[in-house]
Parts: structure tokens; C-alpha cells; sequence
């Protein structure tokens, strides 16, 4: 068993959006959905009862449908700014 | 049959961290053992950020990973990138199976055809990444092996059989 974060997020703020790399080795790219609430970020990997939730704060408000695009275990997050 | 988790490797504390934050981590993860065996949890890490510059795009993930062995005992070992050289130590585990040595190394956003992976004697070397990603661990596996190691990449998780000499 392993908690915590044990792969790295990093938050990117360009000028018209918010970019957020996640690593997530081993997972596979249908497992993975990408919701925005308010000015968080969940992203949900895995399925049945492995389900892993990370929470990001993004602290900026955003706005439209994430872009994701996953590859080799890192998923990149695309947020434009509201 | 029962997989049995062998040693990955010694812990190397090489970051170029300041002392005190690393001492600071350790007291860290003294608690965290304590809480890992009072909760009878197996497996867990601990992550931070380094600052390498000012610039955003520069900031690095360590951190220590703590794994409960089969004789009670946790075994600490590093991961993440390592400034001097901006290589990054990958998540590694070593298995011991009955005919073979199972190793996953966690390598996210290199492509396969960059991953090399090479065995000297009981050494195994893995490399792999461009530019700014790039990943090398050496492991001792201390378990006699024979020929050539298979490879499989996959989702950025990289599976490495050997059979045992």
C-alpha cells in the first residue's frame, strides 16, 4: 500500500491559462477523468476499488473544459483563465 | 506463490538540500515509521519541492520513500531529481520470484525508445530521458542472474525481468 503524494504536480500560470503536469506512472489513460470545481482541480486515476482521488487547489479561477492530454505516465492539464 | 520484496538499494541522501532540511525530513519520517506501525500501513513517501532558481520551471520533487519489509524492519531509499546533474532517481522495486528478478522503475514522461537498461554482473543500470527529463539508478540486486534482461514500457512504468543465475 502507498498514500501521499508520491508523484510530482506541478502548476504552471501562463498568461491566458493554467497548466498543471501530473505525474502518474502506471496508469492507464481511460482510468483517468479531470473535473473542475470552483477553483478546484480533482483528478480521479484508477477504477473499481483503487480509485485514487488528488485534489489540487489552483487558487485562480478558470473557466471551460479542461484539455488533457496524456503520455508515458504524464498527464498535462490545460485551464483557461476566467 | 508469495512475491518476496528484496532491498532496492541503500539510501543515498544526496539532494542539495540544506542540512537542517534534511535532518528536518528525518525527524519527519521518524514519525511517519512510528505512525506506519501503529497503523499497520507497509508502504509509504514523503514528498517536498527544491527551489533550484527563481524560475518557476526549475523546482524539483524529492523525496523518501519508507517500505515495511518482510522482517519488520523499514527500508528508506530517495527518489526524485538530484540537482547537480538535473538526473532524477526513479521509484524502483525489486522483486524476487522463483525463477526470475522482477524490477519496476517508475520513469513517467520518457519515450520507450529512450530507455536503456544495462546488466554487469549483479548491477543493473537503468537509464532513460532527454533534456530536461532524465532518469538513472544504479541497483545492486545482490541475487546471482543469467542473460539478457527483458523490457517492457508502459504508462511511464518501465518492467525488467531477469532469471536468476
Amino acid at each position: 500500500m502507498r498514500f501521499g503524494f508520491h508523484s510530482g504536480v506541478d502548476i504552471f500560470n501562463e498568461a491566458d491559462r493554467l497548466q498543471v503536469i501530473a505525474e502518474m506512472p502506471g496508469v492507464k489513460e481511460d482510468e483517468i477523468s479531470v473535473v473542475v470545481q470552483g477553483l478546484t482541480l480533482n483528478i480521479d486515476t484508477g477504477e473499481g476499488e483503487r480509485k485514487v482521488r488528488q485534489s489540487i487547489n489552483l487558487g485562480i479561477p478558470v473557466k471551460g473544459i479542461p484539455r488533457t492530454h496524456y503520455r508515458n505516465g504524464i498527464l498535462e492539464i490545460n485551464l483557461p483563465k476566467a | 506463490m508469495e512475491r518476496k520484496k528484496v532491498k532496492p538499494d541503500q539510501p543515498v541522501l544526496d539532494f542539495g538540500l540544506s542540512f537542517g532540511g534534511i535532518l528536518n525530513e528525518l525527524g519527519n519520517i521518524t514519525q511517519d515509521i512510528t505512525r506506519m506501525v501503529e497503523e499497520g500501513k507497509t508502504e509509504m513517501s514523503r514528498t517536498g519541492e527544491i527551489s533550484f532558481d527563481k524560475l518557476q520551471k526549475r523546482k524539483g520533487m524529492y523525496g523518501i520513500s519508507v517500505r515495511m519489509g518482510g522482517d519488520g524492519m523499514p527500508k528508506i531509499d530517495t527518489f526524485g531529481r538530484r540537482p547537480k546533474d538535473d538526473t532524477r532517481e526513479p521509484i524502483v522495486d525489486v522483486f524476487e520470484e522463483e525463477k526470475r528478478v522482477q524490477v519496476i522503475a517508475e520513469l513517467p514522461g520518457v519515450d520507450e525508445k529512450e530507455v536503456s537498461v544495462a546488466l554487469k554482473g549483479t548491477t543493473l543500470t537503468i537509464k532513460a530521458g532527454k533534456g530536461e527529463r532524465k532518469y538513472k539508478k544504479e541497483i545492486e540486486l545482490e541475487i546471482p542472474v543469467k542473460g539478457e534482461p527483458k523490457t517492457q514500457y508502459k504508462n511511464g512504468i518501465l518492467e525488467i525481468n531477469i532469471e536468476k543465475g
